[in-house]
């Protein structure tokens, strides 16, 4: 009998070898606790702390001393999530956002102090009312026989058939332009699909990286991206370009960036807005969500490409050729075409 | 309209009472706790509910917890003629969970799958006791999803791990009212687990590495992972009820990332002892 007892005791002190414990937060639910879960985040998850000291001298343990000299205890949760989002405006990231039910906090001056250089009506003007549609792509066939398609958006799923569609809509022309002037961004993965019918090879446009430790420089080793070429498909082999703005943005900017690599590619217009973080999103104890840049896409020479993509020709908007319902930048994509043509 | 809804829920009703009668009158309660023999199986199906609490620190340090639904559907089978082992168990377990975070704000919800293959050496047996102990095989497929996080919803919790186990039956009486509790624990030692990097996104994983280099090794130093499961037999009318206190806890720490998950639940379930027919010779 006594060896049963022990069998008990045994199989008892297996089950509570392992006592239910999950570990319990470092932060907590208060107005410094929130504080100090947003900048701790920031500090060991943000991927440009480096690249942005050495741009604007960022310094977020300065960051963290200014604004919690801001802080005290029973300050509301208006008051809080001004502070907060005062702070992350500090890190000049269009992907940084805090999330509550009231607000978003944001930061658009990567677009809002600089010329728009795009109306969507003029571009209404020059797609007239007999345009197509498809995979939210707009386009038509412009009266100098070049294609235009605006791509206003890559939150929309961009289909194979659709691009087959488009492409051979638009083969009779000479040139395309692809205009993702104010393309905010959306999905890279749509922004692959797309760029793949311009190369018939696979080429390298870039790299991307992922933190390894919450030390700033802590990254794991570039990986290669490429525009993998699209075998089953057509494919468009005559002069294309593309024009971007300030506006252009996120996975926008990783368009034009890969779309430079491309021979027969050309990018007009201004520097693109940049946001070349992939964000990831985390929360405070008090239950706000925060985003933010979390790995770090690199052009094709290993460069940051967060603060924008320069064209490979700068062209303005000309504000009183858009009084006449001219867009000077299409006009000038049409002109360099055509140019490429003689 | 009305009459034909009501006459439709009591149809339901009828139903729902005829098939569990049914399904109540087809069991045979056999001996209460008892082990099967002779080419016999227990199959036990049961459901209830419990506490889950989560912590996780992929995307940010974070502590969910909330109530969960719990189905479970265990084999038994006993093998004729083995060497060793005398069974063979498959335990399924799925678990539903609905958790919010420590301030309420936001709730995921986590869903896991977990099957644990078993063989058992039965090394002790009087009339109050059975002891059985073996080797096994854990595998867990599980989500998180997190509907208020546009950018990472979703989080993969995998494992598969090779995973001994140790149980044990007690037969008693209680006012001539035959009962049995039997225990079990199974401790996954070594295998393989679903691990991100620190920082690293579904996307890239997915795009630039198939998912590889996620895979790590794991043994209990690096991944403690237990189920416990204590469960009371006892027969109404004809048939043989169960109903068991489960309990599974898994924890990791891998490339400074913390998951750990911690499940709760009581359920109530039918005890089926069945005899295996087999055609041919």
């Amino acid at each position: 009998m006594v060896s049963k007892k022990h069998y008990i005791v045994l199989i008892a002190a297996i089950m509570l070898l392992v006592v239910s414990c999950v570990p319990e937060n470092e932060f907590e639910n208060t107005p410094k606790g929130n504080f100090n879960a947003l900048w701790t985040i920031i500090d060991e998850r943000y991927c440009f702390l480096d690249y942005k000291n050495e741009e604007y001298g960022l310094d977020w343990d300065k960051v963290r001393k200014k604004y919690s000299s801001r802080l005290t205890s029973d300050v509301n949760n208006i008051g809080l999530f001004e502070i907060l989002t005062d702070m992350l405006s500090e890190l000049r990231d269009g992907h940084v956002n805090l999330y509550y039910t009231a607000d978003v906090g944001r930061y658009w001056s990567w677009k809002d102090d600089y010329p728009a250089n795009f109306d969507m009506k003029l571009v209404e003007k020059y797609l007239g009312t007999d345009y197509k549609i498809s995979s939210g792509i707009y386009y038509k066939v412009l009266d100098d026989n070049i294609g235009y398609l605006y791509v206003g958006d890559f939150s929309n799923t961009i289909g194979e058939s659709s691009l087959d569609a488009i492409i051979s809509m638009l083969s009779v022309c000479n040139g395309l332009i692809i205009d993702v002037r104010d393309n905010g961004g959306g999905s890279v993965e749509n922004a692959r699909t797309l760029a793949s019918r311009f190369t018939n090879k696979d080429l390298f446009v870039g790299y991307i990286m992922h933190k390894t430790g919450p030390g700033h420089s802590e990254f794991s080793e570039p990986k290669k991206r490429y525009i993998e070429t699209n075998k089953y498909h057509l494919r468009w082999q005559k002069p294309v370009v593309v024009l971007a703005n300030r506006g252009s943005y996120s996975a926008t900017n990783t368009f034009v960036s890969d779309m430079k690599c491309l021979p027969l590619v050309t990018v007009m217009g201004d520097v693109t807005g940049g946001g070349s973080g992939m964000p990831m999103s985390s929360a405070l104890p008090n239950g706000w969500s925060v985003r933010f840049s979390a790995s770090p896409m690199l052009d094709v020479d290993g460069n940051h490409i967060e603060f924008g993509v320069a064209p490979d020709i700068a062209v303005s908007l000309d504000k009183e050729a858009a009084c006449n319902g001219i867009d000077s930048i299409i006009e000038a994509a049409r002109n360099h075409i055509n140019s490429l043509l003689q | 309209m009305n009459n034909w809804c009501s006459l439709n829920k009591r149809f339901g009703c009828v139903v729902v009472i005829l098939s569990l009668c049914s399904f109540l009158c087809a069991q045979s309660t056999g001996r209460v706790g008892g082990m099967p023999e002779n080419g016999e199986y227990q199959t036990i199906a049961s459901l209830g509910g419990g506490y889950t609490a989560m912590f996780d620190s992929y995307l940010s340090e974070n502590r969910y917890s909330g109530f969960n639904i719990t189905c479970t559907y265990d084999n038994l089978y006993h093998r004729e003629n083995a060497k060793l082992f005398d069974y063979f168990e498959d335990e399924f377990l799925i678990n539903v969970s609905r958790l919010t975070d420590q301030a309420k704000y936001s709730y995921s919800y986590a869903l896991s799958f977990d099957a644990i293959l078993k063989w058992d050496y039965k090394f002790f047996e009087d009339s109050k006791f059975t002891f059985y102990t073996g080797p096994g095989l854990a595998t867990r497929l599980g989500v998180v999803y997190n509907p208020y996080n546009s950018n990472n919803p979703a989080q993969v919790k995998f494992f598969t791990m090779f995973a001994p186990h140790i149980a044990g039956v007690w037969r008693f009486k209680v006012a001539d009212y035959p009962m049995a509790l039997s225990v079990k624990s199974t401790i996954p030692l070594l295998g393989v687990t679903f691990a991100p990097d620190y920082g690293q996104l579904y996307y890239e994983m997915y795009e630039y590495d198939g998912y590889a280099n996620s895979i790590r090794f794991a043994w209990p130093l690096l991944m403690p992972t237990i189920y416990n499961r204590i469960s009371l037999d006892f027969p109404i009318c004809n048939v043989l009820m169960r109903f068991s206190y489960n309990h599974n806890y898994s924890f990791y720490h891998y490339s400074d990332n913390t998951s750990a998950l911690n499940n709760h639940s009581l359920t109530i379930g039918v005890v089926r002892t069945l005899k295996e027919i087999r055609y041919g010779k």
